[in-house]
């Protein structure tokens, strides 16, 4: 909302409006070293870096890939790109695990997708990726260095560039990418209308006030919980953001408590393993420097809640503050720009639980609530009410037609997939209208996801048929299959790549099982798992957690002879019980 | 190698749960997959166990710690000592 009052029509007017002398992105380097830059400074480089691209070619409409670190140069170069009505999509920077030729066929394909006009990237961008931008017929590469925005003037060409632009709210702010190459050809095109829906409902939900709130973050911006609940949200109701760079995070993690300590922050999302991996690595003798007293919620999302990990979490920091019931779920996708439901954030004790018979559940995919801790029974987590603008119901599998939640005998409800509407719901993927005419159907979005509503309250059960996810990131199967497919050992076609939960980790192992050609290769599988393993880290950046090699038809086959992942997984849990979280 | 780096490979084949598993110190660890980025935090921790320093957020990358031999040298680059 504008000073004004008037609500703004896109996300330049809405970040235009904002105070600008009030702090907006705080980089988060280490305890020693912060840049903070104020709404105007914001303004003021990102304009900047509109007038760069300008001079590079770019245009209202077209398409720019942003890989740059976790900087606010990378976040001046977005908004930048907007201010000029182009489209702008982050991409993951290349780590030490891919093989550049590898990162360069999901680059390819992305810039090939997107048509994109420009790849920006920093000065450090490995040359050995940089040449095989240059080849993806009319992507041209910006290298862009860190300095230059800090010490340009703003001048009235500036001002004058990104005046009168004439961006529509209908049109496409930004386009979104899942990981991977599978995941790189779903490009989620929002408009701005959309997300700024999407801002208002959490707004609204989470009762978010310019003057009182700070949002935390160490979110990629690549990913939906990163931009939009940690970047733009902040851009559009005027509140700092205090942000650190994911992997200084990862190999840090109680750096995050440090820095929400030191600036007093109200607001964080995390995925569900960050609970307990802060919890179990930050040394007890170091947590009485740390207050976490400033939080008022932390919200889990990104991948399947568990109430252990929020429960450790809570158990490891009461004693530094943190509150009661401050712990929250949400359940969200880059679909429908981000939140799709919220859990109550006044509700004491946090999120609804429902506890539901175990028997039942297993064997029918029913829920039949019953008195809480009952022998047998299975506890799910709530990830809260659907947000406005949205509904939500569930189809059974196999079912004909939509069913709604099905209540019958006792209160129980059917577990099935989740299908949204939303006034938030995405646009298309982008250039691919096949893979969007398959995703929505007479208007609702089919999500993959298994759950059930119960009171209003969505709880969801399982991932999106065959996704695994890894710390709250998408890892696509047919990814690691291929690779691992590739090799003359192995038989074509006889792969299978699995996600199996951790509680441990509070996250997913990556588990892959392969048929060897020759099963005299089984006497000593070490050298070719270790080879196979090399090959999976190169081509997708993912570790594998373990490489499985069986002998010729172990695989469990589907009626169309190809592997059946539900099937071999049962099977995998039967004779590998060291997978089983539930044993 | 030193009795710490020799701690070291000990403790990565138990973090990785591969005990009889051949790593020395220059082992690839994080290039080569048998390491995930989880891990870091953990051989970050170790490290400065053994170093008796704190090495600081924002120093570091994956890169320095892809082996035994560079994160030691890692270390004593960047680590601060314990008081």
């Amino acid at each position: 909302m504008s000073e004004s009052g008037n609500k703004p029509g896109n996300l330049i007017d809405a970040l235009a409006a904002a105070p600008g002398d009030s702090p907006f992105v705080t980089a988060w380097m280490s305890e020693d070293e912060q840049e903070t830059v104020t709404f105007a400074e914001f303004r003021r480089r990102a304009r900047f870096q509109a007038r760069i691209l300008r001079r590079h070619g770019l245009a209202a409409g077209e398409r720019v890939v942003i890989i740059m670190p976790q900087t606010i140069s990378a976040m001046t170069v977005f908004v930048g790109s907007m201010m000029l009505g182009a489209v702008p999509a982050f991409l993951a920077y290349p780590n030490i695990k891919v093989e550049p030729s590898k990162y360069r066929s999901g680059l390819e394909g992305v810039t090939a997708n997107l048509k994109a006009k420009l790849v920006v990237i920093d000065e450090n961008f490995p040359e050995e990726a940089l040449e095989h931008i240059s080849q993806v017929q009319g992507a041209k590469p910006v290298r862009l260095r860190e300095c230059e925005e800090r010490v340009g003037i703003a001048d009235q060409e500036d001002e004058d560039l990104t005046r009168d632009v004439g961006i529509r709210s209908e049109n496409i702010a930004f386009i979104q990418h899942s990981a991977g190459t599978s995941g790189l050809q779903k490009g989620v095109a929002l408009t701005h209308a959309a997300v700024l829906r999407q801002i208002e409902h959490l707004r609204a939900a989470l009762k978010i006030e310019r003057d009182k709130d700070r949002i935390y973050s160490w979110l990629p911006l690549y990913h939906d919980m990163g931009l939009i609940a940690c970047f733009i949200l902040p851009s559009v109701c005027h509140v700092e953001v205090v942000m650190q760079s994911p992997l200084d995070w990862v190999m840090h993690p109680a750096s995050m408590l440090q820095a929400i300590s030191r600036h007093k922050c109200t607001l964080a999302w995390l995925p569900n393993f960050a609970f307990q991996f802060v919890s179990r690595r930050t040394r007890q003798e170091l947590k009485q420097q740390y207050d976490l007293s400033s939080i008022r919620a932390l919200i889990n999302c990104s991948e399947p809640v568990r109430t252990s990990s929020m429960q450790e979490f809570e158990r490891a920091f009461t004693e530094v503050g943190l509150k009661s019931g401050v712990l929250h779920t949400s359940y969200a996708m880059a679909e429908t720009v981000f939140a799709v439901t919220q859990s109550n954030i006044h509700r004491a004790g946090g999120p609804v639980h429902v506890w539901a018979d175990g028997v039942e559940f297993r064997q029918s995919h029913r829920i039949v609530p019953v008195p809480e801790k009952t022998a047998g029974s299975v506890c799910f987590l709530s990830s809260g009410r659907v947000l406005p603008g949205t509904e939500i119901r569930t189809v059974r599998e196999g079912a004909e037609g939509s069913l709604g939640h099905q209540e019958n005998r006792r209160g129980a409800v059917q577990v099935g997939e989740i299908l949204i509407k939303s006034d938030c719901l995405f646009e298309e993927y982008y250039n691919r209208p096949d893979l969007t005419r398959q995703a929505i159907l007479d208007g609702w979005y089919h999500t993959g996801d298994l759950g059930f509503l119960l009171e209003d309250e969505l709880y969801v059960i399982g991932r999106k048929k065959d996704l695994i996810i890894v710390g709250g990131e998408n890892i696509y199967p047919q990814d690691i299959e291929e690779i691992v497919a590739e090799h003359s050992a192995i038989h074509d076609g006889r792969v299978v790549a699995l996600g199996a939960y951790n509680p441990d980790t509070g996250t997913e192992d990556v588990i892959v099982v392969a048929e060897v050609e020759d099963e005299s290769l089984l006497a000593d599988p070490a050298t070719l798992e270790q080879e196979l393993r090399r090959r999976v880290i190169a081509g997708t950046g993912v570790a594998v957690t373990a490489i499985l090699l069986k002998p010729p038809k172990w695989i469990v086959k589907s009626t169309a002879g190809k592997p059946a992942r539900s099937a071999t997984f049962e099977k995998l849990l039967r004779e590998h019980p060291e997978f089983d979280s539930a044993s | 190698m030193t009795v710490e780096q020799t701690e070291m490979i000990d403790y990565i084949r138990r973090r990785i749960r591969k005990p009889g598993l051949k790593i020395d110190e220059s082992t690839p660890l994080f290039s080569s997959g048998l390491v995930d980025s989880l891990a870091l935090a953990d051989i970050l921790a170790k490290l400065e166990d053994l170093t008796h320093t704190r090495i600081p957020p924002g120093k570091v990358q994956p890169k320095d710690l892809e082996t035994v031999n560079i994160m030691f040298a890692t270390a004593q680059r960047v680590g601060k000592p314990l008081k």
